[in-house]
């Protein structure tokens, strides 16, 4: 019993860094760190690079990786990216972090060298000294982790209560504006709260090492994880974060005591047991409160009145409303059309290996095509359309080849299939909060991946189940047309979703949801439809890309792989069907064009660029493909057609309810004795 | 005539597309009182804003002891003895007493900073029977007081007060005006930012009245009461004083 | 009251009783109370709101008037009390459900659809409240773009009109100043035929001619035969309440201090106390003012 205690501890013990690490960030510049587990993995692997690739000492190592490294890309993360996200939409804040975590492990790799490390060491020298505490085993690691959670805990707590600093950062939690009018840089103290919490990711990382590997997303997994801990501390109370996360590691300790240890079962359980936490943690509130939703406001009423009003969100901000208004038909239809077409020609032009990559290609369209809907018009932000993808190959498969059924019938059922899981986690998130959402979509892919897509049937001792094709469409080439076929019937049911009254009402709900609901639009039903019918599109064109790949592979379908995907589409665009198209293209493209004509190295550059992009929403909320085109547009627009725009119609249009006189000669007269005149009896 | 400590000069503000402030200028002189009225959405508070550093002007310029202060953060400003207490409650809601009054003297000398603090709790004495009380869990008009403890704590040269009678009741509000009124007469210039009239000029040396985001009028506070009626109540409003 | 309009008797128009209860508020809310932590918001306030009228509800800066508002439309839970439509008792009901049985607001910062013009505000709300199942259908109705029918049109087209809105209806909203968005929010608002519009500050922000033209829109609005529907407005400027209602609400420290005719406010002691926070120290006029001009003479 006590053994299982004491290892526990040590995973508890790491959880819970990695928590206070979350919650320091989220409370203090409202980001949830999504890339944490990369950067944690980063400082491993640059610690493992100094101490054993280059024979560096250990102490001198950990000073380098964790005392002096982890910090610094804290303060440049900060000066760079998330100073000027402070008053970002919570989505954006979400995929910025995202593209980070796709774009630091390749980083890494390019910085470090791409090798593969069967053991990595942690604190304490090898071999590791195994101690006796009253007959119970213990390693000089889990001493080490005891240690540094004790430290961090007395350490932090003396900080934040007693000393200058801490109260400053204590100060910024409640309002970065009263800070600064008390003559505070909040600007400092956030430089030093990002510091301190990348410093508890390499902590983190290189603690964690050597139980589980350099692999990054056994890393973005272990913190994902900890996001259980962060999640039932409301994302804000320290000490809570810390608790839970001590707990998680030694429940999880001690339901292996339990289960029988032989079985692959087991392990799945005990995978899943910190996803388990969050579900249980957000039905609980879900059923006591009905919402979390002021878990998500960051600082205090004078803070929110200083924001700008016309804010920018992803997919949509003021300005590209205003766009969108001032593009006539032609700059509306030209770019699809010409795009459609160029897609419909290329796979005539290649040859052989190629062609089977296009059926791919439009198959990864049709999965983008969910997050059009589900982001672009549900304005939520989903990080589980791959599992949805890999429920439709996995059911498509089954029933095409092992039922014998039609093939197309077996992807569209595939889709079915799908479709109330969206449901079904979208009525359970959305009322939650955008971050949430987030939260519980990559909870529940997690959860999927390890129960579901772990069980033989589908993983077919790792060879996976084959797929066919429809016998119609059996060459590459007639089944890349069928492929673009069906991604144009979802572009254009896209289309016309917007333009009907479905759409208004999305547009409505994505805008303003208290308007919405003092409307009589139902929040939760419009959004949770199009949570729905984005899965339902996710899993047929995961259909269609195990059909494109003659088989449905579980491994194919990981969450993280997904994130990657999502990163891919944000850098196109997120809010257009030719984005999804384009991306699509540019996903399965990009590699083979570097395998077959640049060097290997090159492999790894690709995510970097992915994952930048997402970063640039921040900048560029339609995606930045999104927002070159547009400029295009405007360009080509201002040239062909010298019609005034709608808007400039609108403007000139104002007079007779202007809001602002001109010229100072005529100072605006009183309102209310005229008007009382008017109505006197 | 003395050197203004405050000036602004043409100051426009914009949140996003819409303007709040158009071209506003207003100057005030030292140890006095300057109050500024106007109704909701009138821009006051957004000057205020402005002036402290919370938000970016987009043209104009703000000078506070002879130096340019446009556009610097508020945390500079603050150092410099520009003090605002902002609308609502101008506490940290989630800190104690002790540490609202530690967050404010944090500029001071460390050794002076006990001091500073015990100076602040002799003005409002109620603060020291509730040093380890949360602010949030005050009273209104409390919190108003530890609101203006914590600005004269940091011996500021100008304070601006904005709206720190709404809500309170009467008696609670003649003592926050007591104070600031204590703060005058050692030497400390006030802004005072004012949705109803009597109190606040009875209080003021000078007075200026914004409308829709613009001066309306500006001049002594004695002479503020007739051109209030003049121009707002509607008594030959034509013949009021040109826009100054 | 018997619905006049074509769509009114449309068996799709859900929760509007089609009888008259002659003396049944339109609106009421009774004892409501609201507190946020330890702090009393509002302390039992009852209001009534008459049908076909103009009702003011007026008071200090955190007077608890956005509460009210708050807790009538349904974004906010009353700790205590209940809040009634029509007699029927919706304290319950989601805000949704609320507009769906003839309750509209506008906002204090006007909220609208960015990514819709002018008009698809209009027809949005009509459809929510005259056609919904079009929210769920249209989709796969390829037609969607083409399938308004003839008297939605003429509908929103003569709220266009009657709002003086015609010119800007395909223009996007984001580019409209604050008078014609306040326009928008109330156009939109009228487009679902509501029984009671709450208005949240509707001339704020907005200059002289602005502010006229909404007044005057709003008399409009009332006194249209083809449509009851009351207005209950939350509004700083005190005398353009004062002119426009017919009963005005005066809360202070969110307790209800006065109700009563626009002449009854006027020399209500207890609001002048209110707005001025005390007797004027100097008289110079012999008149007590508040700045907004609650004029008393």
């Amino acid at each position: 019993m006590l053994q299982y205690v004491i290892a526990g501890l040590a995973l508890g013990g790491i959880y819970a860094i990695a928590s206070a690490g979350l919650v320091i960030t989220y409370v203090s510049s409202g980001i949830l760190n999504f890339a944490f587990g990369a950067l944690a993995y980063f400082v491993a692997r640059f610690y493992y690079f100094l101490h054993t690739q280059h024979g560096w000492g250990i102490l001198p190592s950990a000073v380098v990786a964790i005392g002096l490294c982890a910090p610094a890309i804290g303060i440049v993360l900060y000066g760079i990216l998330f100073r000027f996200m402070r008053l970002s939409s919570p989505l954006i804040k979400v995929v910025a972090t995202v593209g980070l975590l796709v774009a630091v492990p390749s980083l890494a790799t390019l910085i470090f060298g791409n090798q593969a490390i069967q053991a990595a060491p942690g604190l304490a020298p090898e071999p590791v000294r195994v101690f006796h505490v009253i007959g119970v085993p213990v390693t000089l690691d889990q001493v080490i982790v005891y240690c540094c959670v004790v430290a961090t805990v007395i350490i932090g707590a003396a900080v934040l209560r007693y000393t200058d600093v801490g109260l400053k950062v204590r100060a910024m939690v409640d309002s970065p504006a009263m800070t600064g009018l008390s003559g505070t840089n909040p600007g400092a103290v956030s430089v030093g709260v990002w510091a301190v919490s990348i410093f508890f990711a390499g902590l983190a990382g290189v603690l964690a090492a050597p139980t589980i590997g350099l692999d990054p997303i056994n890393f973005t997994i272990l913190v994902a994880a900890a996001f259980a801990a962060v999640i039932a501390a409301k994302l804000r109370s320290l000490p809570i974060a810390v608790s839970v996360g001590l707990l998680m590691g030694i429940v999880t300790s001690l339901i292996q005591r339990y289960l029988p240890s032989d079985s692959n079962w087991t392990t799945e359980i005990v995978d899943a047991i910190p996803f388990m936490v969050i579900a249980v943690v957000l039905l609980y509130n879900l059923v006591r409160r009905g919402s979390f939703g002021d878990a998500e406001r960051v600082g205090g009423p004078l803070d929110r009145a200083i924001v700008p009003q016309g804010e920018s969100r992803l997919a949509g901000s003021t300005a590209s409303a205003l766009d969108a208004g001032s593009i006539g038909l032609l700059g509306r239809y030209a770019g699809p059309a010409l795009l459609m077409v160029v897609a419909t020609v290329l796979p005539l032009i290649v040859q052989g290996f190629w062609v089977g990559l296009f059926a791919q290609a439009f198959a990864y369209g049709i999965i983008f095509l969910s997050w059009t809907l589900v982001v672009g018009e549900g304005g939520m932000l989903w990080l589980c359309q791959i599992t949805f993808a890999g429920v439709g190959a996995l059911t498509a498969s089954q029933l095409a080849v092992n039922h014998g059924w039609p093939v197309l019938a077996a992807i569209v059922v595939g889709g079915l299939v799908a479709l109330p899981m969206g449901l079904i986690v979208g009525f359970l998130s959305i009322r939650l909060g955008d971050l949430y959402v987030a939260l519980v979509t990559l909870t529940f892919g997690l959860l999927m991946e390890n129960l579901v897509f772990t069980q033989n049937i589908f993983v077919n001792q790792g060879l996976g189940v084959n797929m066919n094709r429809p016998t119609f469409a059996g060459s590459d080439l007639a089944f890349t047309y069928l492929s673009l076929a069906a991604f144009a019937v979802v572009a254009l049911f896209i289309v016309n979703l917007r333009r009907s009254t479905t759409g208004l009402a999305l547009n409505a709900v994505r805008w303003s949801e208290p308007a919405a609901k003092t409307t009589g639009i139902s929040v939760v039903q419009m959004k949770v439809l199009v949570a729905g019918l984005a899965a339902l599109v996710a899993g047929i064109g995961g259909g269609f890309l195990a059909a494109a790949q003659t088989s449905a592979q579980p491994g194919n379908f990981a969450t993280f792989a997904g994130i990657v995907w999502l990163a891919v589409l944000v850098t196109v665009g997120v809010r257009s069907n030719v984005a999804a198209l384009v991306a699509g293209i540019a996903f399965v493209m990009m590699p083979s064009l570097a395998q077959a004509y640049l060097p290997t190295w090159t492999a790894n550059i690709p995510p970097v660029l992915f994952g930048l992009g997402a970063i640039g929403v921040a900048k560029f909320p339609d995606g930045t493909l999104a927002q070159q085109g547009q400029a295009f547009r405007r360009f080509l627009q201002s040239r062909i057609d010298r019609r005034p725009a709608p808007l400039a119609v609108a403007m000139a249009g104002d007079g007779p309810t202007g809001t602002i006189p001109t010229g100072p000669s005529t100072p605006p007269a009183p309102p209310s004795p005229r008007v009382t005149q008017d109505v006197s009896p | 005539m003395t050197e203004p400590i405050l000036e602004v000069r043409d100051l426009e503000v914009r949140y996003g597309p819409s303007q709040a402030l158009f071209g506003v200028s207003l100057s005030a002189t030292p140890a006095s009182v300057l109050c500024v009225l106007g109704a909701n959405g009138a821009g006051k508070s957004t000057l205020a804003r402005a002036v402290s550093g919370l938000v970016p002007p987009s043209a104009g310029t703000i000078r506070f002891e002879g130096r340019d202060i446009t556009g610097k953060p508020s945390h500079r400003i603050r150092k410099l003895g520009l003090t605002y207490i902002p609308e609502g409650r101008g506490v940290f809601p989630d800190l104690s007493v002790i540490d609202n009054l530690r967050m404010a003297v944090g500029q001071e000398k460390r050794g002076e900073r006990p001091a500073a603090i015990d100076r602040a709790i002799e003005i409002f004495p109620v603060l020291g029977s509730r040093r380890h009380q949360r602010a949030g869990s005050l009273s209104g008009g409390e919190q108003q007081m530890l609101a203006l403890a914590r600005a004269l704590a940091a011996s500021p040269r100008l304070i601006i007060a904005d709206e720190m009678s709404l809500g309170l009741a009467p008696l609670v509000t003649e003592s926050v005006f007591q104070g600031l009124d204590a703060a005058r007469k050692s030497g400390i210039t006030v802004v005072l930012i004012e949705q109803f009239v009597h109190r606040a000029l009875s209080l003021a040396d000078a007075c200026v009245i914004l409308m829709r985001g613009r001066v309306g009028w500006s001049g002594p506070a004695a002479e503020a009461g007739r051109e209030v009626l003049e121009r707002y109540l509607g008594e030959g409003e034509h013949s009021a004083a040109p826009v100054g | 009251m018997t619905p006049t309009s074509p769509e009114t008797v449309s068996p799709t128009a859900p929760g509007r009783p089609t009888g008259d209860v002659a003396g049944v508020p339109v609106l009421a809310a009774r004892e409501v109370s609201v507190r946020f932590g330890g702090l009393r918001a509002l302390s039992d306030v009852s209001i009534e709101v008459a049908p076909a009228s103009i009702v003011g509800l007026v008071g200090p800066n955190g007077a608890g008037k956005t509460t009210l508002f708050g807790v009538l439309s349904g974004l906010l839970r009353p700790s205590s009390g209940r809040v009634s439509l029509r007699g029927e008792d919706v304290t319950e009901a989601s805000p949704q459900l609320r507009a769906r049985k003839g309750l509209a607001r506008t906002f204090q910062q006007p909220e609208l659809f960015m990514g819709l013009t002018v008009r698809e505000h209009l027809v949005l709300a009509h459809r929510v409240r005259f056609a919904r199942r079009r929210l769920l259908t249209d989709m796969f109705n390829p037609r969607a773009l083409f399938g308004s029918k003839a008297s939605e049109d003429e509908r929103v087209d003569a709220l266009l009109e009657l709002l003086d809105l015609t010119r800007v209806a395909h223009a996007p909203v984001a580019a409209l100043p604050l008078g014609t968005s306040r326009l928008v929010e109330v156009g939109r608002a009228l487009a679902g035929q509501p029984d009671v519009i709450l208005l949240d500050e509707p001339l704020s922000g907005l200059d002289l001619r602005a502010s006229e033209n909404l007044t005057e829109v709003f008399r409009r609005v009332v006194a249209n035969p083809d449509h009851q529907v009351s207005l209950l407005m939350v509004e700083h400027d005190v005398a353009a309440v004062l002119a426009l209602s017919s009963t005005i609400f005066v809360l202070d420290f969110g307790e209800l201090i006065a109700q009563g005719t626009p002449e009854h406010i006027r020399n209500d002691p207890a609001v002048r106390a209110a707005y001025l926070g005390e007797e004027p120290p100097v008289s110079r006029t012999g008149t007590d003012l508040a700045f907004n001009g609650t004029d008393a003479s």
